[in-house]
């Protein structure tokens, strides 16, 4: 009896496994950390849809969606916008550039590039030397010719430092969430 | 049931004598104005003590100013005011800035103690409601609500909720005008409003519209919704606040 009992166990732990290979989404939700690595990023990416979102006005009950998340692509010319994310002989991220396309740039727009870790990231950041700025940048998509980022956008005065990603969202005033189609 | 009833009558006594020791001032507030907390440690495990700090959280987690955790929070700011013997003041710009979060993860209450500096003194957690706030409609909207001069910005200007008749039914415009953060004031811009039933919007940022003058920076964008041929004739001049910020 233990011993079909134990048999039965292994079966169900077995076929949920399975059940879990199979419904493995296309494009993996990156808020935890997964598998990203720099050749992944590497290359220039055509802009293909931005949007922004007031998070103060997301807290404020009532708040009509259109005064809380709203769609930009449309008012400049970003489909004419693409960003190069560079790497070195051994595949290291290294700089970035940006061709604005007459469109703006809501992050730094040249620097340098690097994941917040080699295997298992979630995150992007990008610095230049000449700028005391630094744009954190949250992998939400990755794969299959898609790149999907958001950033947000806070006071200078405020200090993240100690902040988890919950607080940093919590402080911030403005999310950018960009779509973009590999070149 | 009589030690039932007791039991019940001391718990409310414990619960209201530890409130008993904390004034708000005021006493119902929203999440955007000054909170001055005055404690009274006459009589609870504080008196006598001469630094005391408040340990604070809210539904969305812990108000930055506890930093690392209970053994290294940030006195500085934490820090509360001796105004007298036994008697303490902390004063938040408000409930949004000190817990820092936005008021729906903030929820309808906030949370705080008093400790002193070692943490091995406090007293009992308390919680004070704190009124949400609700969307009015209004005839112009911007968004977003905070902004710095390289985001983009919407203005929604919605003509139903007009409540001046000369300008009911004239053909909007927004005409802008930049103040700088020496007190100086741009030039004025004039942007055509697009729109249908009486629902009009324009979208812009504020660095690519105005001419910023080398090493200013905008501080505030005035609005005055008027007609598009004379901008005399207006729906009325609206301030809207910048920010310095980045990512």
């Amino acid at each position: 009896m233990r011993t079909m009992k134990n048999t039965l166990w292994l079966v169900a732990i077995a076929l949920l496994s399975l059940l879990g290979a199979c419904s493995k989404p296309d494009y993996p939700a990156l808020e935890n950390p997964l598998a990203i690595k720099s050749d992944m990023i590497a290359g220039t990416w055509a802009v293909s849809k931005v949007t922004m979102t007031d998070l103060e006005a997301s807290g404020i009950a009532g708040t009509p969606q259109e005064l809380i998340k709203r769609d930009i692509t449309a008012a400049f010319p970003f489909a004419s916008q693409t960003i190069t994310f560079n790497v070195d002989g051994t595949g290291r991220p290294t700089n970035y550039t940006t061709n604005a396309g007459g469109a703006p740039v809501f992050f730094l727009p040249t620097g340098n590039w690097n994941l917040e870790n080699p295997v298992f990231s979630s995150r992007i950041t990008l610095t230049n030397t000449s700028s005391p700025r630094k744009t954190v940048i949250g992998l939400q998509e990755v794969g299959k010719g898609k790149l999907r980022f958001k950033f947000y956008q806070f006071a200078n005065s405020t200090d993240i430092s100690n902040l988890t990603t919950l607080g940093i969202e919590g402080v911030s005033n403005v999310m950018y969430e960009y779509e973009l189609t590999k070149q | 049931m009589k030690k039932i009833t007791l039991f019940f009558a001391f718990s409310l006594l414990l619960v209201w004598g530890s409130y008993a020791q904390f004034t708000l001032t005021p006493a119902r507030f929203g999440p955007y104005e000054p909170i001055t907390i005055d404690f009274d440690a006459t009589g609870t495990p504080l008196a006598g003590e001469t630094e005391l700090f408040i340990w604070a959280w809210c539904q969305g987690g812990d108000a930055p100013s506890n930093g690392g955790g209970w053994g290294n929070p940030r006195p500085a700011a934490s820090a509360l005011t001796n105004v007298g013997p036994n008697l303490w003041r902390f004063t938040m710009v408000s409930a949004r800035a000190f817990y820092g979060f936005r008021p729906n993860q903030i929820g309808p209450r906030i949370n705080f103690l008093i400790r002193n500096r070692a943490g091995n003194k406090q007293t009992a957690d308390v919680s004070f409601p704190m009124e949400l706030p609700v969307f009015k409609p209004s005839k112009i909207a911007l968004f977003p609500l905070n902004y710095t001069q390289n985001d983009f910005l919407n203005i929604a200007y919605d003509q139903n909720l007009e409540n001046i008749d000369a300008v009911k039914n004239v053909t909007p415009a927004a005409y802008l005008t930049a103040t700088f953060d020496d007190g100086s004031t741009s030039a004025e811009v004039k942007l055509n409003l697009q729109g249908a039933n009486k629902k009009f919007n324009v979208g812009f940022i504020p660095s690519r519209t105005f001419a910023i003058p080398a090493g200013r920076r905008i501080t505030a964008i005035a609005i005055n919704i008027a007609s598009t041929n004379d901008a005399s004739i207006s729906s009325g001049t609206f301030s809207f606040n910048s920010y310095v910020g980045g990512n």
